[in-house]
């Protein structure tokens, strides 16, 4: 009986050994080749590639996730559109900071890095309506991006935030990053708004939860969509903050519907379950996003070789 | 007449005999099998389940095979008994695609004897056939708790992640798990896993270590692909050099250093190889495809047509022949505008 079961337990170690089969394949060799040629291109002589980040709160962890597999890919990344969370992320990647530091930046960050966010500060909140302060996200932010400007950027960014006395969609891409992104992330109700350039700004995700069409003006020809987006369904709406989330993600989704269909290919992470607040699985949302993005790898570079493989066919 | 009455009453009462023993015969197999052990021992007993589980076994004949475990368990007189018994469950069970039931048995064995790894592998072996990955994990993890070294769990954990696609925590504990055993095929394992987490260099210098013990062609052959990936053409070709040293007959090494010269643009090289390539894999419709190409490239339109028609006939996958189609459109209308073609 030990002998067999010795046995089985070797099987089923040696199981999985198929995944790491060294046969040779004739079409990952050509694709493998043609998708060589394109990351040599030149990205005047490719498809300019956007990513658009949605808002989530801590669901947009995910986006990490996706961001480290599209360049463990060589997808080419030439604009990045943020939303909300997706825009802290976004600056930072657009900054220059590498997916891995991103990463372990994520996973030792706490409401009391980025706001004054704590059980007596949310009491007062709610005994004297007094909203709390993101001022430190701002800090966290300059700290992480080296305190850009939009123009000293490595990639494209823009990111999105709601004019809290107009309701409009205000497109960020000029002056200071890390104000801009602050601002994007202002969840309402809870956060103060952000005086930004003469406007009282919070997040983007009330007027524009994933703006697709700015990277459509941006100049993309080619866009990917992270959507970190709650089942609402699934919520119990028990609380005053909680009917509050439930509000917003009523409203976005609407939105949200209609701006995926601008998009060439839509990554949704499974993390629905996770809540806006719960940073503390930001590891396990991370890890999402690595998956949803590496089930969509494929299908991404088989639309951009689509694109140009003629080109690359006769060069 | 009195004769053939009796005859006739003799042979009623047989029949009436064949039919009662008949339904005894009945009733006996529609009793529960319990009722039938007539020995009081349990050992005996449980050996008679085991040998009704074999037989039943071999006859594939699982739902008996699982009720004489079920009986072997009443039987059982020790924990190690029961916890086999409930492992055997489980395999039959995982055998006949029951999932949730196999997994049932083996918690049960896992919960009578925490201690036992058997159990927790194949637990942990079912989550992962069900793809419920993260469960898997958590059963290495708590063998981990109690004996953190234990090398086929740091394994398990490294390959299920693997499998989830989460290749840099996998490549972590296969890290881990080549400190405790460096073993040969692990170096192989670890360095595709750090290839497709986006550390080509750590796969490359794993590869080295490893040709550095043993010389073998498909190590050769993959550190070449890494370093093509890298950009790294010369020392790439070195090392398929180094893999055509190893078994010259293999076509493969040729074609990827066709593949590493028409990427440094040195067109008289490649075709060489290609050429190679297209003796030594004559079933093969890449090198073909890549000579076509060249010549397409050189304008000598007949053999790029005489080679993209050999890449065609030879062709028996989707992405070649997709290629091969656009390629016949670019040699027949090399005027058009490449906008149009798109």
């Amino acid at each position: 009986m030990k002998l067999i079961a010795k046995i089985l337990l070797v099987l089923l170690l040696i199981y999985p050994q198929n995944i790491f089969a060294s046969t040779v394949d004739q079409d990952k060799i050509l694709s493998d080749y043609i998708w060589h040629k394109f990351t040599m291109l030149n990205p005047s002589q490719r498809p300019k590639v956007a990513i658009v980040l949605g808002g989530g709160g801590a669901r947009g962890f995910a986006h990490i996730g996706v961001l480290k597999v599209l360049k463990d890919e060589n997808i080419p990344i030439d604009i990045i559109v943020g939303n909300s969370v997706g825009a802290l992320v976004g600056a930072m990647y657009a900054s220059g900071a590498p997916s891995e530091s991103i990463e372990k930046l994520a996973e030792n960050t706490g409401w009391n890095d980025i706001s004054n966010f704590s059980n007596p500060s949310v009491l007062k909140l709610f005994i004297t309506g007094k909203l709390l302060s993101t001022e430190k996200m701002e800090k966290y932010m300059e700290k992480y991006t080296g305190a850009k400007r939009f123009d000293e950027l490595k990639v494209d960014f823009a990111c999105i935030a709601t004019d809290i006395l107009t309701g409009e969609r205000v497109v960020l891409k000029e002056g200071d990053v890390a104000r801009a992104a602050r601002a994007s992330a202002t969840i309402p109700g809870l956060f103060a708004p952000v005086e930004y350039r003469h406007r009282f700004l919070i997040d983007g995700g009330l007027s524009d939860n994933i703006p697709t069409d700015i990277a459509k003006l941006m100049g993309a020809n080619y866009i990917i969509t992270v959507c970190v987006s709650a089942d609402f369904s699934k919520n119990k709406v028990s609380s005053v903050f909680s009917m509050l989330t439930q509000a917003i993600s009523i409203q976005g989704r609407q939105l949200d519907d209609e701006k995926l269909k601008l998009s060439d290919i839509n990554i949704f992470p499974k993390v629905s379950d996770v809540s806006l607040m719960e940073l503390n699985r930001s590891r396990e949302c991370i890890d999402a996003g690595s998956v949803a993005a590496r089930e969509s790898v494929a299908q991404i570079k088989k639309q951009l070789l689509e694109k140009t493989s003629n080109y690359l066919l006769l060069n | 007449m009195n004769y053939k009455r009796i005859n006739l009453l003799f042979f009623l009462t047989f029949l009436l005999c064949v039919f009662s023993a008949l339904s005894f015969c009945d009733v006996l197999n529609s009793l529960p099998q319990e009722q039938v052990f007539q020995s009081k021992n349990k050992n005996k007993n449980y050996k008679l389940c085991l040998q009704n589980y074999n037989q039943a076994i071999s006859s594939q004949n699982f739902n008996a095979a699982l009720n004489s475990l079920e009986q072997a368990i009443g039987f059982a007189t020790t924990n190690k008994k029961r916890y086999e018994l409930f492992v055997m469950q489980g395999d039959t069970y995982f055998n006949i695609k029951q999932y949730a039931k196999s997994i049932e048995k083996y918690e049960l064995a896992v919960d009578l004897l925490p201690q036992q790894e058997v159990a927790k592998f194949k637990l942990a072996g079912v989550f992962e056939t069900i793809e419920l990955y993260t469960r898997a994990q958590d059963v290495y993890f708590d063998v981990l708790t109690y004996n953190p070294k234990s090398f086929d769990a740091i394994y398990a954990i490294a390959l299920s992640y693997f499998r989830d696609g989460l290749y840099t925590k996998a490549l972590d504990y296969f890290l881990k798990a080549l400190s405790l055993k460096p073993q040969n095929d692990l170096y192989r394992k670890t360095a595709l896993c750090a290839n497709y987490s986006g550390q080509s260099d750590l796969a490359v210098s794993l590869l080295e270590n490893l040709t550095k013990n043993v010389r073998s062609y498909d190590d050769y052959f993959l550190m070449g692909e890494l370093l093509t990936k890298k950009s790294e053409y010369k020392k790439s070709i070195a090392v398929l050099t180094d893999a055509i040293n190893l078994d010259k007959e293999n076509g493969s090494a040729y074609l990827y250093i066709g593949i590493n010269y028409l990427l440094q643009n040195d067109v008289e090289s490649a075709k060489k190889n290609f050429k190679l390539a297209s003796q030594k894999l004559s079933n093969s419709a890449l090198p073909h495809f890549f000579l076509s190409l060249i010549y397409n490239l050189q304008k000598d339109r007949s053999n790029a047509l005489a080679e993209l028609s050999k890449a065609n006939e030879l062709s028996t996958s989707p992405v070649v022949r997709q290629y091969c189609k656009k390629l016949r459109i670019l040699i027949d209308f090399p005027s058009k505008k490449l906008s149009d073609v798109n």
